[in-house]
């Protein structure tokens, strides 16, 4: 770590570079997974993949924090091989180094071995200010991977944040409640989630992008990380597609009053309005 | 020691909620339902009798003021320690699922998030739940493996049934609690508006194809000519601020007898938000918006031309009946 020592009225303060790490999840890209018409099961295999919408909104913070107060900024994801793509984006967003936790054994882990790699890996990588991640990815939506790090690490989490500033070692955080708002303080080191409203992401310019495809991405596997990777607790016994049984009545090509008409005419025979 | 299932929350009314199912569940095994209450100073624990606890375990202490999930997952985590009971189901509120990761984490627990069902598999011997994934495009039936189950279930889920029994045994326990790292220094309270959104037979709902704030008010309009209640799409209240709230994944997940979406393009997470609508109503100006694959009735038309026609034609029935 890089100290800095400046004079601030009359005191010298002792400002260390800032690490920020950020974790990424590539995610089954929802709004395009397509239901096999015959098991009615979702097809997730072939189903595309991208950054989790809302890690994107992680690695943005990391990139403002950065710009903001200086340091650097290592993105770390648990994947395969193709799971590269999403360090490539962070790289071209702005994040200085990249890893990737992959090995055959970690193919079909819950949230548990997840925060494990995870927090196995950021104590390899060295000591952490901050670490981001996204409050929800967008296909488990269950929110467990960045509290769970955080237990695993031994350190203070503060999940749903919406505004993020550093004031010397502390973090001031303003957390985006169901019924509330809360400000609260913590220490670093501090694991943070956050919410698609803190921020809008950037769009790398092509020369970042480029620049980001020569990057190296180091690779780490179980045994690097030491891990012990357990039978996960939970076990799938099925996935069956919801089918969405709509009437699917659509008015089109009609002037409004006589499609109002139309609608409002259904909606008394469903039993929802009027009576 | 008998068998127990505990039901958790930090939010009273969702610990009666979740007692509902934690009644039947218990039973399946012959076992206790039971509730845990934890606070700094806890009052009206005896109340969650009448809601189908048989059991209410409480923890008092000062580190558990002010709800830091850090520390009321340390106390949970030991009392599950201490009694063993067979599964322990937590309201996922925002703070209840960082409870829930870090207990799972800290015992070893499989833990099943976001569930809509629950049962016990006597095949198996194992807690089974149902539960929407990739975006409620699908149902996954797992089972949870380990010697504690850990259940999220979301908040309305279930309703909570006032049983006639009103006794039961308190348990109050002392245990050391992890001093909280973090502080809270300020709470600003969101506005709130009429019902929750959760419990509103009609929702007339918004989204991005409105131009301006103001033109929310032919909505309102719409609404209260209904008996309904107004709510919109995330970009408009998490982007542009025009209300506190919205319905979706993220939001406020709903079950109206009648939603109308209006200028609502339907992403998946709005439409996984209101897969409990009776009744889907979308207007708007594009055809192959994906909403309309997801409603029962539909117009397409602009909603500046619609709304005040649909507005005008409910003032007349309302005149005229």
């Amino acid at each position: 770590m890089l100290n800095v020592k400046f004079q601030h009225a009359n005191e010298v303060l002792e400002v260390s570079s800032m690490k920020i790490a950020v974790c990424i999840k590539q995610a089954i890209d929802v709004s395009q997974l397509k239901i096999d018409q015959t098991t009615k099961k979702p097809i997730i295999a072939a189903a595309p993949r991208k950054m989790s919408d809302i890690d994107r909104n992680a690695v943005e913070e990391a990139v403002r924090l950065k710009e903001k107060y200086g340091g650097s900024i290592v993105a770390i994801t648990v994947g395969t091989e193709k799971a590269k793509e999403v360090l490539r984006e962070a790289l071209a967003m702005g994040a200085d180094e990249a890893y990737l936790i992959c090995d055959e054994k970690l193919r079909n882990i819950d949230t548990h071995v997840t925060a494990k790699a995870l927090a196995s890996a950021i104590k390899k990588i060295g000591p952490i200010d901050i670490i981001l991640c996204g409050e929800v990815t967008i296909d488990t939506y269950s929110g467990q991977v960045g509290p769970r790090t955080a237990e695993l690490l031994d350190i203070p989490c503060i999940t749903h944040a919406k505004s993020i500033k550093v004031e010397g070692k502390k973090v001031v955080v303003e957390r985006d409640l169901e019924d509330k708002y809360e400000i609260i303080e913590a220490e670093m080191p501090v694991l943070l989630t956050v919410t698609k409203e803190i921020n809008v992401p950037r769009l790398p310019p092509l020369m970042a992008i480029l620049r980001a495809a020569r990057k190296q991405i180091n690779t780490l596997n179980a045994e690097a990380l030491g891990i012990e990777v357990e039978e996960p607790g939970i076990e799938v016994i099925d996935v069956q597609a919801l089918e969405m049984k709509r009437k699917m009545h659509i008015i089109k090509d009609k002037p409004a009053d006589e499609a109002v008409k139309e609608l409002l005419e259904l909606l008394a025979k469903e039993g929802v309005i009027g009576g | 020691m008998s068998i127990e299932v505990w039901a958790f929350s930090e939010k009273i009314n969702v610990t009666k909620e979740l007692l509902s199912k934690v009644s039947e569940v218990a039973a399946m095994i012959n076992g206790k339902p039971a509730a845990v209450v934890l606070g700094e100073n806890v009052s009206g624990a005896e109340e969650l009798f009448e809601w189908g606890a048989g059991k209410v375990y409480v923890v008092e202490h000062e580190n558990l003021r002010g709800l830091i999930p850090e520390s009321w997952a340390d106390a949970l985590a030991k009392l599950i320690d201490k009694f063993n009971p067979k599964a322990v189901i937590i309201g996922s509120t925002k703070n209840g699922r960082e409870i829930a990761a870090r207990v799972a984490t800290k015992i070893g627990a499989g833990c099943a998030t976001e569930c809509t069902d629950l049962t016990y598999d006597k095949d198996r011997d194992a807690f089974m739940v149902k539960k929407p994934v990739y975006a409620a495009r699908a149902v996954a039936t797992e089972i949870i493996k380990t010697k504690t189950a850990i259940i999220t279930i979301p908040p309305k889920v279930f309703e909570a049934v006032r049983r006639g029994k009103s006794e039961g045994e308190l348990v109050k326990v002392e245990i050391e609690v992890r001093k909280p790292r973090i502080s809270v220094i300020e709470v600003k309270e969101k506005e709130i508006r009429g019902v929750p959104l959760e419990e509103a037979e009609v929702l007339v709902v918004g989204g991005r194809g409105f131009k301006s704030k103001e033109d929310f008010k032919m909505l309102e309009k719409l609404a209260s000519l209904l008996n309904g209640q107004v709510s919109c799409s995330r970009p408009i209240a998490a982007d542009l601020k025009w209300l506190p709230d919205w319905v979706g994944l993220s939001g406020h997940k709903v079950k109206p007898k009648l939603y109308i979406g209006v200028g609502v393009s339907g992403a998946v997470q709005h439409l996984a938000g209101i897969q409990g609508a009776k009744i889907i109503v979308a207007i708007n100006k594009d055809p192959e918006a994906p909403i309309f694959s997801a409603a029962d009735y539909g117009i397409v038309g602009d909603l500046y031309e619609v709304l005040p026609k649909l507005i005008e034609a409910l003032e007349q029935a309302k005149f005229h009946s």
